[in-house]
């Protein structure tokens, strides 16, 4: 079975300034992609030359095997896609809307629409120019959802939500994660919503993939070592790079990445002395590496 | 104070083109001041005018799309701004009445009554039609000769009338710029039933979800042969309950009114079909097709539109035009025009609103002129019209090659991340 999503050599540049270079990527059935990077990392762009919006300038995006300019009915069908800024019918009311959509996809599932409108409490009769933007962005979630999609690609879809409706959001991307094994790429700011559901990341950085690959390894490779010590520091610590490097006396926290904990005895050998090896949550980790 | 200064920039000069024209047209306004004849101000003063009249709808996307929560202060400074453009409008038209030796405060309120009464209502409902009705209305007055009975009226209370008026269109404005209603509205079993909304079920008829989305609005065939009776005559019915209930002239005697009639329901026309290309992105997932496969579709859909259009605009074009010949040449331009207008908007979606609507108000204008010059002349309409499916011809391709190429993502973020940097 070929992946959901492969990105092959993908490079995009606006006006001579390059966004996304080289970029290689795979993203398989029920993978739940965390995308992170800086305002400006080029997220939105990588997003939405996925989905065909843009058609690159070198390389390409391969969609359930179909190059993403050439997709047609039978993928789109396939995708749901919340973008950042919605896109809703202003002059219609949310349940015009659904209705609409209702329509017109042949795998809108009902039941699931109806439970989502009350749950999130989305004022059905009220025009969507009228509505919060919390409200309509609950409704672009429920649109994208609802068609039970075997792609659903999210760009700070919770941005604009209350702690309750974004951990409701949340248990509903967990719950369809596991039952559909539908593959999930989504970005946010909010790192902590990330960590909850994702099992990979993708990290944007100078317009590379600076990780690509599963959350757990991620956490397990970017550590930060505690140890004090008399003596300077060697010039390189086994196969370790150091990103941060802090000194307090002789006190010492250095936060590393390619991190395995094998190497923590030759580690404490090699200095002397015992090392506490703090693991980090993926926000301290996004901070680390953005330092 | 910065943040202020900053979207008053963004307001009044929004790219670099108007801030040049905005200095050249200062510059003019100089030397025509110190020149010999210093009367000639009143040709920079009135493109002045134009300038400012027409970059604050710039703001209506913003508007629409509800993206202005997102900017801190941009409601109350953008208000204020508003505001004082909308003196500052008065201000300039006052001066071009004082120049032509009439009254200073007459220009002032008239002034501000144009702006607050076309400019501002489209800025708060977030779309045109305040414009173009507005705009019928007053060619209304005009062609009724309305201002020629001024004199009936004392000029202080006729001041005070128009006083009044812009004090309540400036506050309506004040109230209801950009205030979000969060509440739950729910809509009485009456309220369904009434006729106004009973007519909007009709034009939001849908057809297909991606016609639908692409348009904005219900892509039925109902829904559109609706929309287009509604553009086509609304006007022409107007003026002629006008001329029955009034007496006056046959509303088809004026031939600048004739040539608008025809070329007015072009302009919503094409707005229409040219915001139909911006709405690609939003519809791009639901449309059943490849990229290679749109721009077909596209050029489907608009000939479909257009040739709806034209079906309904030829009673009319047959009712106003002097003899068959004259109406069969018209009938023959009209679409030509269109399509080619339509065209050279899709050739420049990228660009600014400011350009684009140029060559939107240039082509229409040279449509009306041509009309009221060329009405009896049909081999110059028929050149023309040849000459237009020339330049479709071309278009095409062109616009072919470029959607092949166009990014979406970026067509729908330009309007907005240029406000936003200025913040």
């Amino acid at each position: 079975m070929p992946a959901v999503i492969e990105v092959n050599n993908l490079s995009r540049h606006f006006s001579g300034r390059s966004v996304l270079n080289q970029l290689q990527a795979t993203a398989a059935e029920g993978d739940v992609i965390a995308l992170l990077g800086k305002n400006g990392a080029g997220k939105t762009t990588l997003l939405e030359t996925i989905l065909g919006f843009a058609v690159p300038q070198h390389g390409e995006v391969r969609l359930f095997g179909t190059a993403s300019t050439e997709i047609g009915a039978r993928e789109k069908q396939q995708i749901g896609f919340v973008p950042q800024q919605d896109e809703l019918l202003e002059q219609l009311t949310p349940y015009e809307q659904l209705e609409l959509f209702a329509r017109f996809q042949p795998n809108w599932d009902p039941k699931l629409a109806d439970r989502l409108c009350s749950s999130w409490e989305i004022p059905l009769t009220t025009r969507i120019n009228k509505l919060s933007l919390g409200q309509r962005q609950k409704l672009s979630i429920m649109l994208a959802l609802c068609h039970n999609p075997r792609l659903l690609i999210l760009d700070e879809p919770v941005a604009s939500l209350d702690p309750l409706a974004r951990r409701q959001f949340l248990t509903e991307l967990v719950n369809i994660a596991a039952d559909q094994q539908t593959t999930i790429i989504f970005s946010s700011h909010i790192v902590t919503d990330m960590e909850r559901v994702a099992n990979k990341v993708w990290l944007l950085k100078d317009q590379q993939l600076l990780w690509q690959g599963e959350l757990d390894a991620l956490k397990e490779s970017v550590v930060r070592l505690h140890f004090s010590s008399t003596k300077a520091l060697p010039a390189t610590l086994l196969e370790l790079k150091v990103l941060h490097q802090q000194q307090q006396t002789t006190q010492y926290t250095l936060t590393v990445t390619n991190w395995q904990p094998q190497w923590q005895a030759s580690l404490e050998q090699l200095l002397a002395t015992d090392i506490r090896v703090e693991y980090l949550n993926l926000e301290e980790i996004f901070l680390e590496l953005h330092r | 104070m910065k943040a202020w200064f900053a979207l008053l920039g963004r307001l009044l000069w929004p790219s670099f083109v108007i801030k040049v024209v905005w200095g050249l047209l200062l510059l003019l306004l100089a030397v025509t001041l110190l020149s010999a004849q210093p009367k000639t101000v009143v040709v920079p003063l009135a493109c002045l005018m134009l300038l400012l009249f027409c970059i604050p709808l710039q703001f209506m996307t913003l508007c629409r799309r509800g993206s202005w929560r997102l900017l801190p202060h941009f409601q109350r400074h953008s208000r204020q701004q508003l505001l004082l453009s909308a003196v500052l409008f008065g201000c300039l038209a006052g001066a071009l009445l004082w120049l032509t030796e009439q009254s200073f405060i007459l220009g002032l309120q008239l002034g501000v009554l144009a702006f607050a009464g076309l400019i501002l209502p489209c800025l708060v409902l977030g779309h045109l039609r305040p414009l173009w009705f507005g705009s019928s209305l007053l060619i209304l007055v005009l062609a009724a000769k309305l201002p020629q009975q001024l004199p009936l009226f004392s000029l202080p209370l006729f001041l005070t009338i128009l006083g009044l008026v812009n004090i309540l269109l400036l506050a309506w404005f004040a109230l209801n710029w950009l205030t979000p209603d969060t509440g739950y509205r729910h809509r009485s079993a009456k309220g369904i039933a009434s006729p106004w909304l009973a007519m909007q079920r009709l034009t939001r008829r849908a057809g297909s979800l991606s016609g639908t989305l692409l348009l904005g609005q219900g892509d039925s065939w109902v829904s559109r042969s609706v929309r287009y009776l509604a553009y086509c005559w609304y006007l022409p019915v107007i003026m002629w309950l006008w001329s029955s209930l009034f007496g006056n002239t046959p509303f088809t005697e004026n031939p600048f009114l004739r040539a608008l009639y025809i070329f007015l329901p072009a302009v919503f026309l094409l707005e229409q079909l040219t915001l139909m290309l911006k709405r690609v992105r939003r519809a791009w997932l639901q449309l059943p097709l490849s990229r290679d496969q749109l721009y077909p579709m596209l050029e489907r859909q608009a000939a479909q539109h257009i040739l709806l259009c034209t079906l309904i605009v030829a009673p009319l074009v047959l009712l106003v035009s002097p003899h068959y010949i004259a109406a069969a040449c018209t009938l023959l331009l009209w679409p030509s025009l269109v399509a080619s207008s339509v065209l050279v908007n899709w050739r420049l979606i990228q660009q600014p609103l400011w350009q684009s609507g140029l060559v939107l108000v240039s082509l229409q204008i040279a449509g009306v002129l041509l009309l009221i010059t060329c009405w009896n002349q049909p081999q110059i309409l028929l050149l023309l019209t040849a000459a237009l499916w020339l330049s479709v011809a071309i278009l095409r391709l062109s616009v072919k090659a470029q959607l092949q190429q166009l990014d979406w993502g970026q067509l729908k973020l330009a309007n907005l991340q240029t406000i936003r940097s200025g913040l």
